[in-house]
């Protein structure tokens, strides 16, 4: 259980850092600020909230996982405090492991008290407790988690947070332009590139597809007995836990000869 | 030694690479899976606006399907098809729930017919609803900030705070482009849908001058708010807008007016009776009497049973039925018994009892009285009546006059 003994001590100084902090108080008040938002449009509050609301938890979890993620490992190189850790009776994956779920503990928490903020203020609209603002949010989750692990791969191997940072960003992006490799995959296919259609299509079948996730929107907005949303929601979850697993083991990859 | 660390190395490498190449594997499959069911919902998206669209009125002749397009040959192979699976079920197609066809679509979802599929929407060849923006949409660019990062809903929003922005400074010409692009990114923003109709068929007009420019506009928004059912087909509010705000109020056709009333009056929440009442409204409107009153008595029975309405428009319905039977004791009963109970129907009431007297002091040949009758309902100011009532005036006149005529003569 040495993991969780790193996990504690990694959200115990994530949660501290200035940065992360800056970001929750301005998406608490973009989220807030959707009460006033409604005014301009009326008629249409609990949508406007409701899009507001997520679109906050998703932009600000974002740059949250980002944050924390690439900047978590080259932090402990710049304070040399990772020396000392590798330095005990302790295997590379558990601290891997346990910087990771650290991670996962602070967005986690930042996801939680936007969602709370969210649901305090579509309760007063609505009266009752949202329940696919939490679906949406849960969903938001598995996404950042996908960010989160690629992002943390990177960090191995960089030694400033910046580099991590940007990827991460970068990975974010991409991840949700991965769908446009399948058109070009067919068209390639159309044209007789066929090597040109199977890399592109097996590009797209690998890399994470962040665009499965756009059903945050489907979800708070559809019918809540719509079709597709309970089977596509675990589909998902399973696909972010996969994706999560390749990053991990990218990392470990990286990390178990670097010489720190 | 170099050798056997070389080896090492490589053993390494592959006991890393194999599990790496597993899990790689079961991404891919997840995704595949994914994928199969993002297609589905696109197919079930789809195969509902056909659905709907066969309960949707043509507008134009252009508008009518074509038979002999991609699309509709399409239609026919699957609808056929599934109209084989759905009789298991013992229902047709149309009536089945979402949760059964959403299954039928999963199953149909397999090749080839998956193939056809997607290559006639990837060709531009189907009209696809929610969820395939990209095979569809021509200007993806100008879309493409909010598609990239899955923001397309809070756009949308705050594009719609743009339109009504537009709309309040009276910018019309820049309103309504903009109004399409909103429900281009957010086809299930229900509002802007109704709100952008109501736009085109009440503020657009006002801006141009001829009849013609101004029914364009109306036209304009039944196919916007047609397009806007086929894309929400199990949505009350759209069929709502079109039968009501539409047909019955601006276009006076009640008989379209019923069709999309009975259509909303399917998908309506309980709470949203007024659908219901509507409907019936537009049946007594359309001359429908005895199907409005078979719903008004229904609407009590069953929907309403507090109701202060339904008893008025049952014996109102009553009254008229009876009068167009040709029952006039039966009829100026009942119109008297509407102005005793219920006071707010004074005025219809007022106006039937009196035109009933006119006609029967005109066929009794007192013009005299039954000119002083049409006259009282002027005197009292009831706008509905004002033509017909001068008309018949200067008919009794007429008829008095040549009857004075024929006496003198005589």
């Amino acid at each position: 259980m040495n993991f969780l003994v790193i996990a504690v001590n990694g959200f115990r100084e994530g949660i501290r850092k200035k940065t992360l902090i800056g970001f929750l108080l301005v998406a608490m008040l973009v989220i807030g600020s959707s009460t006033f938002l409604t005014v301009l449009s009326p008629g249409q509050e609990v949508k406007m909230v409701k899009d507001v609301c997520l679109a906050a938890v998703s932009m600000f979890g974002m740059l949250i996982a980002i944050f924390t993620s690439g900047s978590m490992i080259p932090t402990e190189v710049e304070n040399k405090t990772i020396y000392t850790v590798l330095s005990k009776p302790l295997r590379r994956f558990e601290y891997l492991i346990g910087k990771f779920v650290g991670i996962q503990f602070i967005v986690i928490l930042n996801l939680a008290l936007m969602a709370v903020l969210s649901l305090a203020i579509l309760y007063t609209r609505e009266h009752i407790l949202s329940t696919v603002m939490l679906k949406a949010v849960f969903l938001t989750y598995f996404e950042l988690m996908i960010v989160s692990g690629f992002t943390f791969a990177v960090s191995v191997v960089s030694s400033s947070a910046v580099l991590p940072i940007i990827c991460g960003a970068f990975i974010y992006l991409v991840g949700h332009l991965v769908e446009y490799l399948k058109g070009l995959s067919t068209h390639a296919a159309e044209e007789g590139h066929a090597f040109l259609a199977a890399l592109t299509k097996t590009l797209y079948l690998v890399l994470p597809d962040l665009n499965n996730f756009n059903l945050r929107d489907q979800v708070i907005h559809l019918a809540p007995n719509d079709p597709r949303i309970g089977v596509t929601l675990w589909t998902l979850v399973l696909y972010g836990l996969a994706n999560v697993a390749v990053a991990l083991l990218i990392t470990y990859g990286l990390f178990r000869r670097k010489e720190v | 030694m170099a050798t056997s660390l070389y080896k090492r190395r490589s053993l390494d490498h592959i006991r890393f690479l194999i599990p790496l190449a597993f899990l790689l594997f079961i991404v891919a499959m997840i995704e595949l899976r994914l994928d199969y069911l993002s297609t589905s919902y696109t197919f079930y998206g789809w195969l509902e606006a056909r659905l709907a669209e066969d309960e949707i009125i043509p507008l134009t002749s252009e508008q009518e399907i074509e038979e002999e397009t991609e699309e509709h040959l399409f239609y026919e192979e699957v609808h056929a098809s599934l109209e084989k699976k759905a009789r298991l079920f013992g229902k047709t197609v149309a009536e089945l729930q979402p949760s059964a066809l959403w299954r039928l679509a999963l199953a149909e979802m397999k090749q080839p017919t998956r193939t056809e599929f997607e290559s006639l929407a990837r060709q531009g060849k189907l009209n696809l609803p929610y969820g395939a923006i990209e095979w569809t949409e021509e200007s993806v660019g100008a879309h493409l900030g909010s598609l990239i990062l899955g923001f397309r809903s809070a756009v949308a929003d705050l594009l719609w705070l743009k339109v009504d922005d537009y709309w309040h400074q009276g910018r019309m010409e820049m309103m309504l482009p903009m109004m399409y692009t909103v429900v281009k990114l957010d086809p299930h923003f229900i509002d802007a849908w109704a709100v952008g109709a109501w736009h085109l068929a009440y503020n657009a007009p006002v801006t141009v001058d001829t009849m013609e420019d101004k029914r364009a506009f109306i036209d304009k928004a039944i196919v916007f708010l047609q397009d806007g059912i086929k894309r929400n087909p199990r949505h009350w509010q759209l069929y709502f807008e079109l039968g009501f705000a539409i047909y019955y109020v601006k276009l006076e056709d009640y008989k379209n007016a019923a069709h999309y009333l009975e259509l909303s009056a399917r998908y309506r929440p309980p709470e949203e009776k007024k659908v219901d009442r509507m409907l019936l409204h537009a049946y007594e409107q359309g001359g429908e009497y005895e199907k409005a009153l078979e719903g008004w008595q229904v609407y009590l029975n069953k929907i309403d049973p507090d109701s202060r309405v339904a008893p008025r428009f049952i014996l109102q319905l009553q009254a008229k039925i009876a009068q167009r039977q040709g029952n006039e004791d039966e009829a100026l009963r009942l119109w008297q018994r509407l102005y005793d109970e219920f006071p707010e129907a004074n005025d219809t009431a007022d106006i039937e009892i009196t035109k009933i007297k006119a006609r029967r002091a005109e066929a009794a040949g007192n013009y005299d009285q039954a000119i002083a009758l049409w006259q009282s309902l002027i005197d009292k100011v009831y706008p509905t009546v004002f033509d017909e009532a001068l008309a018949n005036i200067a008919r009794l006149n007429l008829l008095k006059s040549s009857g004075e005529t024929a006496t003198s003569a005589n």
